[in-house]
């Protein structure tokens, strides 16, 4: 009877300590963890903002809208990007392959982002009324637009290297092609 | 949310650092030329954006002319017209503005690209008809007809099993498509050839 009752005892008080031991090491962990931001710091917005602090001079309404503009683009590029990264990271998170704090950081990135929307959207209808409504439509077309910049460059630099590979390669062939005639001749004459 | 404040300053139309007066400052890690771009091409409308779905139907109309032109060249075997013709119609889709939707400018782009290559192809300029059909999937990676134009320049750049690979996809996004059905077949044979040497 009473080895029954230290084996209780016993086996009770190291999981006791276990798992006291266990939840003081996480909490350190997770509060000595910074939250790494999501996004690089959003440039675009601090220069919006800090334009429209300019006084000597003050910067002109194009100016600002064009700032604007610039803004409602960074969001969009972001909003792309969230929503290309949530499916892969979420299926990480719930393998336990990715910490924690990673997909905190990426929850309070799409937190920012909505926040920074609505914050755009609401400037937009201070210049012109109804801009609230299409500035993102506009910032999508030009975010594509330059995507297709980017393209173009890619292919470029791709159809220069494919035009060097292709050069060596008939080198390459025709050097071949003549060892080949000279052994062949080589043979004949022998 | 907190924001940082830019040390910049506005002279005239620009906007630059203020420390060096430049727009793209290596120092301060700051670049307002797209900025000042954008700044620019606002001033030529006034600031007035189009609303959306805005098109220019003169330009849409000046591109098929010139794809319709360049079509009539390949057809009479007039290759190097038809490829001409192809690159202005390609300039002019992308000098579309930056308010127009961009699903136009793929569509007129893709077909124009696809055609050039096929041109190319024709005129077994293997590296320049494969460059136009990377860059017609690349813009609307969904058109079956750019795997294809890849596909064949591969071939006659002798690298079978990227043909193989290219034809597959384009099968992905159009099952019943013969030409490509057959083009895999002989490129699976030609790929298949070179592994046994």
């Amino acid at each position: 009877m009473s080895s029954w009752i230290v084996t209780v005892v016993y086996v009770g008080g190291m999981l006791m300590v276990m798992s006291l031991f266990s939840y003081t090491w996480r909490r350190r962990k997770a509060a000595s963890a910074i939250l790494v931001p999501w996004f690089p710091d959003h440039t675009t917005r601090d220069t919006y903002i800090s334009l429209l602090q300019q006084t000597d001079p003050p910067a002109t309404e194009l100016q600002l809208r064009a700032a604007l503009l610039r803004r409602a683009m960074t969001n969009v590029e972001r909003i792309i990007k969230l929503r290309e990264n949530r499916p892969a990271l979420l299926s990480l998170v719930q393998k336990g392959a990715v910490g924690d704090g990673l997909w905190s950081s990426f929850q309070k990135a799409e937190q920012e982002l909505q926040q920074d929307v609505i914050e755009v959207t609401q400037e937009a209808e201070t210049f012109k009324k109804n801009w609230g409504q299409t500035i993102f439509h506009t910032a999508n077309e030009m975010v594509q637009h330059e995507k297709h910049k980017e393209i173009a460059d890619q292919i470029k630099e791709l159809k220069e290297k494919e035009e060097k590979n292709f050069k060596k390669r008939e080198e390459r062939e025709k050097f071949e092609m003549a060892e080949h005639e000279k052994r062949e001749k080589a043979r004949k004459n022998y | 949310m907190s924001h940082n404040i830019l040390n910049l300053v506005v002279d005239g139309d620009n906007v630059y650092c203020r420390q060096h007066h430049l727009e793209t400052c290596k120092d301060c890690k700051y670049d307002f030329k797209q900025l000042n771009t954008l700044h620019k091409n606002l001033r030529s409308i006034n600031g007035e954006i189009p609303p959306p779905n805005h098109i220019n139907q003169n330009l849409s109309k000046q591109i098929v002319k010139l794809k319709e032109d360049g079509n009539n060249h390949f057809k009479t075997q007039n290759y190097n017209d038809a490829i001409k013709l192809y690159g202005l119609a390609i300039d002019m889709a992308f000098q579309r503005q930056f308010w127009e939707p961009h699903e136009l400018t793929e569509q007129e782009v893709s077909v124009c690209l696809s055609n050039r290559s096929a041109a190319y192809i024709s005129l077994e300029q293997w590296v320049n008809a494969y460059a136009d059909a990377e860059w017609c999937i690349k813009i609307k990676p969904d058109f079956s007809k750019g795997y294809f134009r890849k596909g064949k320049a591969l071939m006659g750049l002798k690298r079978y099993e990227e043909a193989v690979h290219a034809f597959e996809i384009g099968l992905e996004f159009e099952p019943t498509n013969d030409s490509l059905i057959n083009a895999l077949e002989e490129a699976r044979k030609l790929a298949g050839n070179t592994d046994l040497e």
